[in-house]
This record gives C-alpha cells, structure tokens and sequence, in this order.
C-alpha cells in the first residue's frame, strides 16, 4: 500500500490537494450522455451523470500521512470518523471504538481489546489525530469512550447494533442534524466483533 | 456479483443534537421517525449514510446515500443519490427534496427510479465533503472499497454536477 493510502479520513484539511473550478453553465445538461453499442453492434443512447466530465487541470499536490487518529483522554482504537462544526468547534462522531484491554494505557501496536461500542462523540482541537473524547467511563488510570447515541432497547437495539452516523450538520450554533443508518446485528459477539474490526 | 452488504440495514435516521449549555459537549436530544427511522431501507436510499454535509454556500444540508436493499446486483447497489433540505427545514420530513437527476432536478416527490442517471456518484466509500474557498469548488475526500478501509480518493464535487476524480501522483 503506498504512503498516501494510509492516510486516514479527518475532518480538518491536512492534505494539500487541488481541484478544478467548473461552473454550473460550463457543464451540458447532456454531460452524462453517451452511446453504447450493443453485441451485435447495435447503438443505445445511454445517460449516467456520475461519469466523469470534462478534464481535470490540477493534480494533488502532495500528502502526508500524519499518523493514526486515537484519542488524547481514553485507550481505543478507532473506525471511520467524521467531522462537522458547531459554533466555533469542531465535533468528530467516529464509529466502533474498541477498548484496549485491561492493563493496556497506549492504544498502538499489537494489543487486546476488552468490549466495542458502536459510535462516540470527541472534540477536535489543535493536534487531529488526538481528540478529546467527550463520553467517557471514567475509569482510572487509563479511561475508554463511551457510547454517545444511547441504544434504544424498545426499538430492538443493542450492543450488537450497527449504527453508521456520519457528520454532524450544523443548524444553528448550538443544534445540529445526525443522519445514521443503524443496522439490526453487528456481529454474533463482542468477542468476534472486537476480533474483526482488530 | 449479489451485494451482500446490505444485511441487516434497517434504513436512515435523523437525530437532532444539542450543545450543552456553557460547556463544548453535546447530547442527542430526539430520534426521530418511526424507530429512529426516516427512510426504510426496502424503499428508499440510506440518506446521510455516505455523506452528510450543510453547505455554507447556500443553507442547504444535503446528504448522500446508496440506494435500497431492493437493489441487489453489485454495480447498481454502488451507486449514490442524494436529498437536500434548508437547514431552517431539517426535522420535517416533508421538505426534503430528491435529486432525480440532471434532466429532472430537484423534486418533494421521493426517488423511486435508482438509476445511473439519478444517481450522483458511483463506487465510493464513506467520506466527508468540503468547501475550498480558495479553488472555489467542492471536494468529497472518501474511503474506497479495500480493505483495510483508507483514504483512496478525492475529487471535485458539485450537488448537481458531474465529479472529477482528483489525480494522484
């Protein structure tokens, strides 16, 4: 895997990367249009407007991999994370953490892990692979986040329970929108889960 | 080749979440639809479940999502569609609207055509989108569909426009 596929997904722009600069009257509405031609070489017009269009000017300039994102107040590792703003802060709401086992305080490296929860909130600050994880157990010496979407019992939910939150959507400074796509099972068992996501 | 991933996936949710008063932390305050869900996964995309993103441009939050269990062969399960919402709007199901495509537009009808044509993306992981104030276009920087998951790709990204996959050298 090359350097810049190890990169991990954070909120804050940590790549330099460019784009290009189309507006919306530079694109055809027939921008997707093209014609297949059938086995027998037939032709059918044919629309999908998730081709590409047009011809990129700017490539990335570089990239940098800064390290793995962990947390600057608990012992987990992490699954995919997004960020969204709320006021003048930036919030992550990651997916699965595992906790480090017991008598584990450094998350790196090869480790054990002790139980999942299913997504977590944490405040983003000046260093980004290390948030402040907002839910904690409050464990000593070494603390683990908690969960922050609390599990809807009635609703059929559990430990088990995918969940799937991407970035919170500011709605005004001090209320915003989640969108989430919770799923029925996650795995037969903490262990297995815990082993899979290793 | 059967997308298998859609096991077990219920549909999409909101939730509105709050900050708490004086402090930077934040607790979800209300779930709502019917079990926490919005969008039942048999019938509709799972909005927001690839990307979900409020627009400083205009109001707007827009969110992204693959398209219903019902779709089942691998190449059209890969496929993106999107809703958008003013944000004043955002917890009334009612307002959204459904991208059907660049011929169609926006329309308070819910899609129920999943095709390449009102879809906005195809084969992309999870991901996040960002304003470049200064190229002045939008990136959606996202995961690919490896294992172990990474960052594969960004490209250049407009809600109704076609996308241009960044290159990497």
């Amino acid at each position: 895997m090359k350097r810049w596929q190890k990169y991990l997904l954070s909120g804050a722009a940590l790549v330099l990367f460019a784009g290009f600069v189309f507006k919306s009257s530079d694109i055809p509405l027939d921008a997707g249009s093209f014609t297949q031609v059938l086995p027998g070489g037939t032709p059918e017009e044919k629309v999908d407007n998730t081709r590409e269009y047009g011809r990129n000017k700017i490539t990335i300039a570089s990239t940098e991999w800064l390290g793995y994102q962990l947390s600057a107040n608990t012992c987990a590792r992490r699954d995919l994370g997004f960020t969204g703003k709320l006021g003048d802060r930036w919030y992550a709401l990651h997916g699965d953490a595992l906790w480090c086992a017991e008598g584990i305080s450094n998350p790196e490296g090869d480790i054990e892990y002790q139980k999942m929860v299913r997504n977590t909130l944490s405040l983003m600050g000046d260093d980004v692979l290390k948030p402040v994880d907002l839910y904690t157990d409050g464990a000593s010496p070494v603390q683990h986040p908690t969960q922050f979407f609390p599990i809807r019992e009635e609703w059929g939910e559990n430990v088990l329970s995918g969940f799937g939150g991407t970035s919170i959507c500011a709605i005004t400074d001090t209320m915003g929108i989640v969108y989430y796509a919770p799923v029925s099972f996650g795995a037969p068992s903490l262990k297995m889960a815990c082993q899979r996501r290793a | 080749m059967q997308n298998d991933f859609v096991n077990g996936l219920r549909g999409a949710g909101v939730a509105r979440v709050e900050l708490v008063e004086g402090q930077h932390n934040m607790t979800v305050k209300e779930r709502l639809g019917e079990k926490g869900i919005w969008w039942d996964a048999k019938e509709h995309p799972r909005y927001g479940d690839i990307s979900a993103y409020r627009d400083e441009q205009s109001d707007y939050i827009y969110a992204l999502g693959g398209p219903p269990t019902s779709v089942k062969d691998f190449a059209s399960a890969n496929y993106v569609y999107q809703v958008r919402v003013h944000k004043d709007d955002a917890f009334d199901l009612s307002k959204y609207e459904y991208w059907h495509g660049r011929k169609i537009g926006w329309m308070q009808e819910p899609l129920r055509s999943f095709t390449p044509e009102s879809a906005v993306m195809w084969n992309v992981g999870q991901g996040q989108i960002v304003w470049s104030p200064f190229y002045k276009c939008y990136f959606f920087v996202h995961t690919g569909e490896c294992r172990p998951p990474a960052v594969q790709r960004a490209l250049s990204f407009s809600p109704t426009h076609p996308a241009r996959h960044l290159s990497f050298d």
